[in-house]
């Protein structure tokens, strides 16, 4: 179809939208709902929707004028499904009318109709060699065969039920690993390797360990507003990545990008929102829109959002840890295996993150990390760094926590012993004794150290306590934590662009910043900055997401909202600015991007170097109670010490912390919120760049809260969120463990 | 089904089905204050007061709101009320994302109107349930114990105008 012809107009667009998207209406507007494969795989013969009311319509993969496929990192995928379907849930169409209500009844009436083509060769088959296995309706004397088939035909996926072991076979494979090694496992074999180093004189610690955090449903679901306005298309949607919804949409409608005007709407929740994801759903609400004329509103619901649009992968990360009796670690293995849904087209970065955080910053000298990336039948999924990194790190603290356990030495004093800064064979470089002012400073705050030897003494006599149950005291634990929060990526990412900024300063005293709009936060500091080095009012600094369509960032936002890095580049052209301001006339520009240099200490072909342009640090401590009936977790106290290098702004940094902090207690239990109203926040002072701070406590919490939980049920957590079901099978496990290990003293004795 | 309301001031009918959640209808008359969160009733995304009581709109259907006077944020910003919850809540920083204004702001004002002597723990266990989209808990408390005594101090300024005056 050849290309319509663009409307001449100016090709700077605002990017930024006031409101959410769920908030823009026009007369005349039209629902959509998702029509979802019923089946995992099989053929999509036909979608039709008998009965369709007047006014409601039926958009499938048939409507699409132009491209029926995006590209995502140069990963291939279907806006809606067609032919074979590749997993449960899989966007097929849409049903688009007046009446949200009825649109959404209507999804129950679609006929999804798959090819069954084998089965019914098979049927056949049967029936020429054999006596009939399907008895015919006997009421009906025409009914024949084929209406059987018809019928069967309109059933999910039989291809499925019939050959279901061979397509999950064929379906699941590996499509990214990583795997990093050094020491003795870099100069010989694997299992050569093991045998020298796990050894009878070594204490041998292995676990695995899963966080799969659901985020809370307060938020507002994916989706997008769109409408035509003559030749134009306007696309309201929380994007992160305009740049690729700009070229999706230009080529599935087969229309110039210049007609395409996308505004980034604000964003809710505590996760960013889908990338490719949203950009999907937002060409398939354009499909819509262009096809009917009409404005279109989809908006995913609350169920959709959590099986289809859940940030990260599930992952399972298992550790082999032998440690000699002083705690230090002779040789750390971890396998990380992660379940990418049908596909993901972030693989291979989410394997390389887990890979360099799943040791955090201790060193041992025998290293073997080995992730994968496996598909399967699930749902597709997306990237997520906060959540790779906090799984990580979930892993290895709890995992180092257990192994203070094994080694009876501190929590404190195994991960001091472990961070190892002499150890030049460790490939990746951090500046890991910047954690040791935070640890310091929390075990100080919390009086760590006396509350964990007194719980201790205390989960190990609970045993004898708990014969009169109704006596009880609260299970009682603490847990520690230690993380980092990484600025900018320097291997190979689409997240790593060089960022840049672009300050005006005009004769009237206004300063505009010329970037993409960060969180109000974010803003306020940048005009904080500005106003300091200027000398200006802060009520003149403006930020404005005006771009021509040419300049805008081809990378999604994440790479670029970096506090540390972006205020740096604020400052750095205000100062150019001051510089000549008395020298030149006024309007004076400066624009500043981030310098190439940084990515050279890092070698992407052996995955080797400094990873990250700079970090920021934090230890949490969590103190738990437990209450034996009811299994009701509470936080008696949250404490955390954070290097952030400086600290832009204190009080915005105090909140946003205090925010995270009761955002994450609202995913640790499953449909719970854990309550706590004790929290200290300390921040160290340190020449560090500035960082950001509100991942540092999904870094960490999560962990210390596990760990404390352990200690007071005297077993290991190794999963999380958990539930009372899980907490209550566990402190049977941790008492009959105490029973065995006790008849086996006794026996012990009696032998003596 | 017609449902007489008055919505914001004004005598309207809606046209809805009886089971329909009130917070759908609202949308749908152009009310985007009243947004969707949870659907269970406990975010404070949708809550608009219902003769004069902060309610979850997702949870009560349409059918039960005749003739019922009904408040959104769209007409309540326009209060006396609203500017200075909204001034305490400046005072206190925070800085609220929209999506989850109307929980935030009339549930304050439902402390706020009781002229009671709440302690902050009372508050606290007042405004626990809200979702911590934007604001943490304990500065939402600082905002709303501002709130108060922004209108304290107004109430004891107008008394002393007036017995100024009477004098």
């Amino acid at each position: 179809m050849p290309r319509k012809k663009t409307v001449e107009l100016s090709n700077k667009r605002s990017l930024a939208a006031k409101d959410f998207y769920s908030d823009y209406f026009k007369n005349g507007t039209l629902f959509a709902a998702i029509i979802r494969s019923p089946a995992a795989s099989g053929k999509v013969k036909k979608i039709a929707v008998p009965n369709l009311p007047e006014g409601y319509f039926l958009i499938t993969a048939d409507d699409i004028p132009g491209s029926k496929k995006m590209e995502t990192n140069k990963h291939v995928s279907k806006i809606f499904g067609y032919d074979s379907v590749s997993f449960r849930g899989e966007p097929l169409g849409l049903i688009v009318g007046p009446d949200e209500r009825i649109v959404l009844s209507l999804l129950d009436e679609v006929s999804i109709t798959f090819d069954i083509e084998s089965l019914e060769g098979a049927f056949k088959k049967a029936i020429k060699t054999k006596r009939p296995v399907v008895q015919l309706s006997e009421n009906n004397e025409n009914s024949d065969f084929s209406d059987v088939l018809m019928q069967i035909n309109q059933m999910p996926s039989l291809d499925n039920v019939l050959d279901k072991k061979q397509i999950e076979l064929q379906e699941e494979k590996i499509v990214a690993t990583r795997e990093v090694k050094s020491g003795l496992y870099k100069y010989s074999d694997e299992a050569e390797a093991d045998e020298t180093l796990f050894t009878d004189e070594v204490i041998i610690s292995q676990n695995k360990w899963v966080l799969d955090l659901v985020p809370p449903i307060w938020k507002e679901t994916n989706g997008a507003f769109c409408y035509m306005e003559g030749e134009m298309l306007h696309v309201y949607t929380p994007t992160r990545w305009v740049v690729h919804l700009l070229e999706t949409i230009s080529e599935t409608l087969n229309i110039p990008k210049q007609n395409i005007f996308v505004h980034k709407t604000n964003i809710s929740g505590v996760f960013s929102k889908g990338l490719w994801r949203t950009t999907q759903l937002a060409t398939q609400a354009s499909i819509a829109a262009y096809k009917l004329r009409k404005p279109i509103k989809l908006v995913i619901t609350q169920e959709e959002q959590d099986l289809y649009m859940r940030p990260g992968v599930k992952t399972e990360i298992e550790y082999k840890i032998a440690t000699e009796k002083n705690g230090k670690i002779k040789a750390l293995k971890a396998y990380i295996n992660f379940d990418v849904g049908t596909f993901n087209p972030f693989a291979q970065e989410i394997a390389d993150r887990f890979t360099i955080a799943v040791t955090n910053y201790y060193r041992p000298i025998n290293l073997f990390i080995k992730a994968s990336a496996h598909t399967s039948t699930n749902p597709p999924t997306s990237i997520s760094i906060k959540s790779v990194d906090s799984q990580a790190f979930f892993a290895i603290e709890n995992q180092m926590e257990e192994l203070a356990e094994k080694t009876k030495l501190f929590p404190d004093e195994i991960r001091l012993k472990n961070m190892n800064p002499k150890n030049n064979v460790f490939p990746f470089l951090f500046d890991s004794e910047s954690i040791v002012p935070t640890l310091n400073n929390t075990l100080k705050i919390s009086d760590f150290n006396r509350k964990y030897a007194s719980f201790k003494m205390d989960s190990v006599g609970t045993q004898k306590k708990d014969e009169n149950h109704f006596f009880a005291l609260p299970l009682r634990g603490v847990g520690l934590a230690t993380a980092y929060n990484v600025i900018g990526y320097n291997g190979e990412s689409l997240f790593s662009a060089a960022p840049k900024i672009e300050v005006t300063l005009f004769a009237d005293d206004k300063v505009e910043i010329h970037a993409i709009k960060p969180s109000s936060v974010v803003q306020e500091i940048w005009k904080k900055t500005v106003a300091e080095v200027l000398q200006v009012d802060i009520k003149n600094v403006e930020i404005n997401s005006d771009f021509e369509l040419e300049e805008i960032p081809n990378s999604p936002e994440d790479s670029f909202s970096t506090i540390g890095i972006m205020n740096g580049l604020v400052r750095k052209c205000c100062l150019d600015i001051q510089k000549k301001r008395f020298y030149h006339p006024l309007p004076l520009s400066s624009k500043k991007s981030l310098s190439p240099r940084a990515k050279k200490t890092w070698d992407k072909e052996a995955f080797e170097g400094e990873p990250f342009i700079s970090n920021s640090f934090a230890t949490m401590a969590v103190e738990v109670e437990l209450d034996p009936y009811t299994y009701t977790e509470k936080i008696k106290g949250i404490w955390m010490t954070i290097d952030c290098g400086e600290l832009l702004d204190k009080d915005a940094a105090l909140k946003t912390v205090k925010l995270e902090i009761q955002q994450e207690l609202a995913m640790l239990v499953e449909g719970k919120n854990v309550s706590c109203d004790n929290y200290t926040i300390n921040f160290v002072n340190s020449k560090n760049k500035s960082g950001q701070i509100g991942e540092l406590v999904h870094n960490t919490l999560p962990a210390a809260f596990s760990s404390a939980l352990s200690l007071a049920l005297s077993t290991q957590l190794t999963k999380l969120p958990c539930t009372e079901k899980q907490l209550y099978n566990l402190t049977q496990k941790s008492n009959e463990e105490i029973e065995v290990q006790s008849d086996e003293k006794i026996k012990d004795g009696e032998a003596e | 089904m017609n449902i007489p309301v008055i919505l914001n001031g004004n005598k309207i009918i809606l046209e809805a089905q009886a089971d329909e959640p009130l917070m759908s209808v609202l949308q749908k008359k152009g009310c985007s204050s009243v947004k969707c969160g949870c659907n269970e009733g406990s975010c404070g995304s949708c809550t608009v007061l219902l003769e004069d009581k902060p309610i979850p709109s997702c949870k009560v259907p349409v059918g039960i709101v005749r003739d019922e006077k009904i408040i959104t944020l769209e007409s309540f910003s326009k209060t006396n009320e609203y500017n200075i919850i909204m001034k305490g809540f400046e005072k206190a920083g925070i800085k609220m994302c929209g999506y989850c204004n109307s929980g935030k702001i009339f549930s304050a004002y439902q402390i706020f109107k009781q002229n009671k002597n709440f302690t902050r723990a009372e508050i606290t266990e007042q405004v626990r349930h809200l979702a911590p989209c934007c604001t943490d808990l304990e500065t939402l408390v600082n905002g709303i114990v501002y709130a108060i005594s922004l209108k304290e101090a107004k109430t004891t300024r107008t008394r002393m105008v007036r017995s100024t005056r009477k004098r």
